[in-house]
C-alpha cells in the first residue's frame, strides 16, 4: 500500500523555503493593520438601518495620488465648558475621571505656507467617478450608496435607495458592468479585518455571509439568525457580528467562538470594538455607553452617540448631535478621556467618515461646499482642492469601505 | 494602564513577544510545508504563512486566550491559499527564462510522489485543501470542516472525489492508502 502522507510529505520537505523572523511578521501586521482599518457610517448605516454600524473595511495602500497636496487647518481652540450639557459624562470609580485634550475647528481654508502634503488614504466617489487610492478613476454616473474595493479586481457598489430598492453591481477596473445587477442584496457591504468583501443576505434559514474573492466566494450561515435581529457588521470571512432585536444582547460569531455581550434592559446596541471586544449601546437614559462581557460598563458619555471605534481598537468617536454631527470627538476607548475634539463651525456638519488606522478621513459640509479634511489626535488636515459646491442632502463624496 | 485594560491586553509588550516568537519558530517549518502543498509555489508559501503569522500577531491575546492557535494560523493559511485562485492578477503559471531546479529524489520517490503531486495540484482548491488537511496535516474530519468552514458531510464528499482523481490517475495510485 501506498502511503499518501509520506508521499505529500516528500513533496512538502523539497523546496528550501525562508522562514519569517518577528521582525517581518511584525511589519506585515503594519501594513495589515493600516489596510483594515475603515469604518464607513453611511454604508453600514444601510446595512442597519437600526443602528451606527461596525463594518470594518480595506484600505489599499496608496501611493501616487490624484488628490492635491493638503493644508492644515487653524492652531488648537479652547476646549468648550466641560460643566455644558455637551460635555456630561460618567465614570466608574474604576475608570477615572477625565483628562484633558485639544479642540480644532475644521474649515476648508488652503493657503500656500500651510500646504504640508497629504492625500486621501481612503477611496472616493465624486463627479461621477471612483477614485482609489492608487488615483486611479473608474466612471460611475450613479452616487453609490456604498462601495468597496473587489479582492478579484474592480469594485463592487451599492446603488439605489431605501424608496426604490437596493442593488449590488460590481465594476470592472475600467468601469464596465459586469453581469447584471444583483437585486437580492439585503443587509449590507463591508471588509472585514481580514480584507474579504463580505455581502451581507437573508438566507433561507437564517444570515448568509457572502465572502467575495478572498474566500471563494463562500456563504458562511449563521444559523438561527432571528428574522427580527439586527446587523451590526461582519468580523471578516470567520463570522458575523449581530445583535438580537429588541436588544438585549449582543453575539460576536468569530473565529475563537461565539462571545455574548448582555445588554441592560431598553438598550439598543451600537458599535463595537472588535479589536478589544468592546460594545457600545445607547440607554434609555439618552447617554451612549461602552464595555465588555468582561467589564459591564467602562464609561459612558451623554452627548451624542458612539460613531464607531478605530481599527485597533484604542479610540472610540462619540458624534453629536445625532443626525448631521457638528462634533467629532476622539476617545480613549478603554477609559473614555476626551483625546481631540472636532467641531464644523457655522451651522456645518460632517457628512460621513471611514477610518484609516487611527486617523479618521471625514466629508466636511461647511454650508455652501463638501470637502475631505483628514483628523487625528494631533490635528487636522483639509485636502486642498477637494472643495466642491453641493447641498446638504446631495453629498458631494461618498468614502468608499 | 486601567485595570480594565490590563485585564483585556493581558501582558506585557516583551512576554507577548516572545510568547509569540517561540510559537512562530515551533510552527512555521510545518505551516510552510502545508503552504506549499496548498499552493505549490515555494515563494508563494513564505507568503501566505508569513500573512498568516501577522494576522495571529494582531490577533495574539485574543486568540491565545481561546488555546486555539495552530486551528487559528492554519484557517488563515488555508483562506489565503484559497483566495490565490480568485485572484486574477497573481496567475500560478508565470514565464521564466531558466528551468526550475529538478526535484531532489527521496526514498519514497520512485516517480510516484512526483505523479501524486501532479494530480493534486490539478484538484479544484476545496479538494487540494481536503486532501492537504486529511492526509498530510492528518485532522480529524471535524477539525478539517472548522478549518474550512464546510459540514463534516462536505468534507467526505470532497475527499472522496479527490481520492477518486487520484486513483483515476494511473494504476500505481490505485493502492493508496488513505490513512497513515
Amino acid at each position: 500500500m501506498t502511503d499518501l502522507h509520506d508521499l505529500l510529505d516528500s513533496v512538502a520537505s523539497r523546496p528550501a523555503m525562508a522562514e519569517s523572523d518577528l521582525a517581518a511578521v511584525r511589519r506585515r501586521a503594519g501594513s495589515i493593520r493600516r489596510r483594515r482599518g475603515l469604518t464607513t457610517a453611511g454604508a453600514t448605516a444601510l446595512a442597519l438601518a437600526v443602528v451606527a454600524g461596525v463594518g470594518v473595511a480595506l484600505a489599499p495602500h496608496g501611493h501616487d495620488h490624484a488628490v492635491p497636496p493638503a493644508s492644515r487647518s487653524s492652531a488648537p481652540v479652547p476646549l468648550p465648558d466641560r460643566s455644558s450639557p455637551d460635555w456630561s459624562m460618567s465614570w466608574p470609580a474604576s475608570a477615572g475621571p477625565a483628562s484633558g485634550g485639544s479642540a480644532y475647528l475644521v474649515t476648508y481654508a488652503t493657503t500656500a505656507e500651510d500646504a504640508n502634503g497629504g492625500e486621501s488614504t481612503v477611496p472616493y466617489w465624486s463627479a461621477g467617478a471612483i477614485t482609489g487610492t492608487d488615483g486611479a478613476q473608474v466612471t460611475l454616473p450613479q452616487r453609490p450608496v456604498a462601495f468597496a474595493e473587489d479582492p478579484r479586481g474592480g469594485w463592487e457598489a451599492i446603488l439605489g435607495s431605501a424608496d426604490s430598492g437596493y442593488q449590488l453591481v460590481r465594476l470592472s477596473a475600467t468601469g464596465l458592468r459586469i453581469g447584471p445587477p444583483e437585486g437580492t442584496f439585503a443587509r449590507g457591504l463591508a471588509v472585514g479585518p481580514d480584507g474579504t468583501l463580505e455581502v451581507l443576505e437573508d438566507g433561507a434559514t437564517g444570515l448568509d455571509v457572502h465572502a467575495v474573492g478572498a474566500h471563494g466566494d463562500a456563504v458562511h450561515s449563521v444559523p438561527g439568525y432571528p428574522a427580527d435581529a439586527a446587523a451590526l457588521g461582519l468580523l471578516g470571512g470567520s463570522g458575523a457580528v449581530f445583535q438580537t432585536w429588541p436588544g438585549k444582547e449582543v453575539r460576536i460569531d468569530s473565529s475563537v467562538g461565539l462571545t455574548t455581550v448582555h445588554l441592560p434592559t431598553g438598550t439598543t446596541a451600537g458599535p463595537i470594538d472588535s479589536a478589544k471586544r468592546l460594545v457600545s449601546w445607547q440607554g434609555d437614559d439618552g447617554c451612549s455607553h461602552v464595555g465588555s462581557n468582561e467589564v459591564a460598563e467602562l464609561w459612558a458619555a451623554c452627548s451624542g452617540r458612539i460613531a464607531g471605534f478605530s481599527p485597533d481598537g484604542g479610540l472610540a468617536l462619540l458624534a453629536a448631535p445625532a443626525g448631521h454631527p457638528a462634533t467629532l470627538t476622539l476617545r480613549d476607548a478603554i477609559s473614555g478621556t476626551p483625546r481631540t475634539t472636532f467641531t464644523v463651525p457655522g451651522g456645518g456638519f460632517f457628512g460621513s467618515w471611514a477610518w484609516d488606522g487611527a486617523t479618521l478621513m471625514t466629508t466636511v459640509y461647511d454650508g455652501h461646499d463638501w470637502f475631505l479634511a483628514r483628523l487625528s489626535t494631533s490635528g487636522v488636515t483639509v485636502l486642498r482642492g477637494s472643495s466642491v459646491p453641493g447641498t446638504a442632502d446631495q453629498p458631494a463624496y461618498v468614502l468608499g469601505l | 494602564m486601567t485595570r480594565a485594560e490590563v485585564a483585556l491586553m493581558g501582558r506585557s509588550p516583551e512576554r507577548r513577544d516572545a510568547d509569540f516568537s517561540a510559537y512562530l519558530a515551533a510552527r512555521q517549518p510545518a505551516l510552510l510545508r502545508t503552504a506549499y502543498l496548498l499552493t505549490g509555489d515555494a515563494h508563494t508559501a513564505e507568503d501566505v504563512v508569513q500573512t498568516a503569522f501577522a494576522k495571529l500577531y494582531l490577533a495574539w491575546d485574543r486568540i491565545q486566550r481561546s488555546e486555539s492557535l495552530d486551528g487559528y494560523v492554519r484557517r488563515i493559511v488555508v483562506n489565503e491559499a484559497n483566495s490565490l485562485w480568485r485572484r486574477p492578477w497573481r496567475r500560478r503559471e508565470r514565464a521564466a527564462e531558466v528551468l526550475p531546479e529538478t526535484p531532489v529524489s527521496d526514498v519514497y520517490d520512485d516517480g510516484l510522489a512526483d505523479r501524486v503531486w501532479q494530480v493534486v495540484a490539478t484538484l479544484p482548491p476545496r479538494q487540494r485543501a481536503v486532501v492537504v488537511l486529511r492526509y498530510y496535516e492528518q485532522l480529524t474530519e471535524a477539525e478539517i470542516a472548522q478549518a474550512l468552514r464546510i459540514t463534516e458531510g462536505t468534507v467526505k464528499s470532497q475527499a472522496s472525489r479527490a481520492l477518486a482523481t487520484l486513483r483515476a490517475a494511473g494504476d500505481a495510485l490505485n493502492d493508496l492508502r488513505e490513512e497513515s
